[in-house]
């Protein structure tokens, strides 16, 4: 911890002493600082499935807390710290959430083309009344921006991600994941407007879920389960906004198609099954953004997403349904 | 507690913990820094210089077309904006992935 807060402060003095270098006639200070602080709260349809509870699907309310710093270096290097507070009251509060992350993004302009470099780490502690550690995960990208005249551009990114489940519950949740994106940005009306679209394809590769990863499994008769978490994902979205102060509208819609390497297997005490699973998800969303001021605004967001899957009424678990989340979030950066 | 193979991942999460404590520190210190910004971007009075006029020999008459930086720094901060609405929206999604069975 003591390395930590001695980088930070390193960190910190090297801004402010870059700061003091600055030459007089740029415009642009050499070190910056921004972020945010945000409040609100929503309702999701569907916690039961969400949280991988067998049996009935129910609705429930939460209050986030949202905080957000980032420290910016000559323009290019971005450090900052995130950290998130998901209270939820149902279930005791054991589905109550803390989350804290760390992120470094570096940004360069090479002239026909910019590149953005960044990594982010992350460590998130569930159960409001013994805070437990829950996930920790990593991730970074690489993405090159190549702008096509004044009001189109294109994005090339690569991901890389590693997912570690740490409560036992969730163990089986550890693996990396890989994907490739092409994207395009159309900037239309002044920039007021911005039409975005693009491809997504990777691969999402877990460990498999035996029959106790499911709660509630054992206990509706099945005797064995050997599900396969080892993926091939596609995904075609797009995404919609436009700017008319003081208010921002944004549409998204994303379709999602997974495929699974290998078959589920599952037993009860009178059949053995099996059946790949593949799964076909559409989930848009919209948003609407009022803005008080440059530093305040407040945000409505409703998403619904629809999963028709292989795996059904008649196999280990119903994995089909629909799921809405509303939530509302007020934000004030600095 | 000692740990072994795969659990020095483990172990090295669950020391991860510190991170809530470090956090405050990192606040405090943006807090701190934030009025220095401030008077960084202030305009010194004394530094305050009349335009400058050019003179006729030094006029270029057929510049070349600029490119458009504010328009291009304009954009540069909406994606990096996205990218931290993105991270945040993996954050509260965090942990919710357990449908995935």
């Amino acid at each position: 911890m003591q390395g930590l807060i001695f980088l930070l402060l390193f960190i910190a003095s090297l801004g402010l002493s870059a700061a003091e270098e600055a030459p007089e006639d740029e415009v642009a200070p050499a070190v910056s600082f921004s972020g945010s602080v945000g409040l609100g709260g929503g309702y999701e349809s569907d916690v039961a499935r969400s949280q991988g509870l067998v049996g009935g699907r129910i609705g429930a309310g939460d209050i986030i807390f949202d905080l957000s710093g980032e420290v910016v270096l000559f323009e290019e290097v971005a450090i900052g710290a995130l950290f998130l507070h998901d209270v939820m009251p149902a279930y005791d509060g054991r589905y109550t959430r803390m989350a804290t992350g760390l992120t470094v993004d570096w940004y360069r302009d090479l002239g026909p083309v910019e590149i953005d470099l960044g990594a982010a780490g992350e460590l998130s502690l569930i159960d409001r009344f013994d805070p437990t550690p829950y996930f920790g995960s990593f991730d970074g990208y690489v993405e090159l921006v190549i702008p096509h005249g004044e009001t189109l551009e294109w994005l090339v990114t690569l991901t890389g991600a590693y997912q570690h489940g740490l409560r036992d519950d969730v163990a089986y949740l550890r693996g990396p994941d890989l994907f490739l994106q092409g994207a395009a940005r159309w900037h239309f009306d002044e920039d007021n407007g911005l039409f975005a679209g693009g491809y997504r394809a990777g691969v999402s590769l877990r460990e498999e879920a035996g029959l106790y990863d499911l709660a509630g499994l054992a206990e509706a008769g099945f005797t064995a389960l050997a599900a396969c978490n080892e993926h091939f994902e596609q995904a075609l979205f797009i995404k919609a906004s436009y700017d008319l102060d003081p208010f921002s509208f944004i549409g998204r819609f994303s379709a999602i198609h997974r495929y699974a390497f290998r078959k589920d297997l599952w037993a009860t005490l009178d059949e053995r099954k099996e059946k790949r699973r593949i799964e076909l998800v559409i989930a848009p969303s919209l948003e609407t953004r009022v803005s008080f001021s440059d530093s305040s605004d407040i945000s409505v967001q409703y998403d619904i997403e629809y999963t028709s899957s292989s795996i059904g009424k008649s196999d280990y678990y119903d994995m089909n349904g629909l799921r809405h989340t509303v939530r509302i979030l007020a934000t004030q950066y600095f | 507690m000692e740990y072994h193979g795969a659990g020095v991942i483990q172990g090295a999460f669950e020391r991860m913990r510190f991170c809530v404590a470090v956090l405050p520190v990192f606040f405090v210190l943006v807090a701190t820094a934030f009025p220095l910004r401030a008077a960084d971007t202030l305009p010194d009075a004394d530094a305050v210089k009349p335009p400058v006029t050019p003179a006729a020999d030094e006029v270029v008459l057929d510049p070349a077309p600029a490119v458009d930086k504010d328009k291009e720094e304009k954009r540069r901060e909406e994606r990096q904006k996205e990218r931290k609405e993105d991270r945040k929206k993996k954050q509260q999604k965090s942990g919710k992935g357990k449908c995935k069975v």
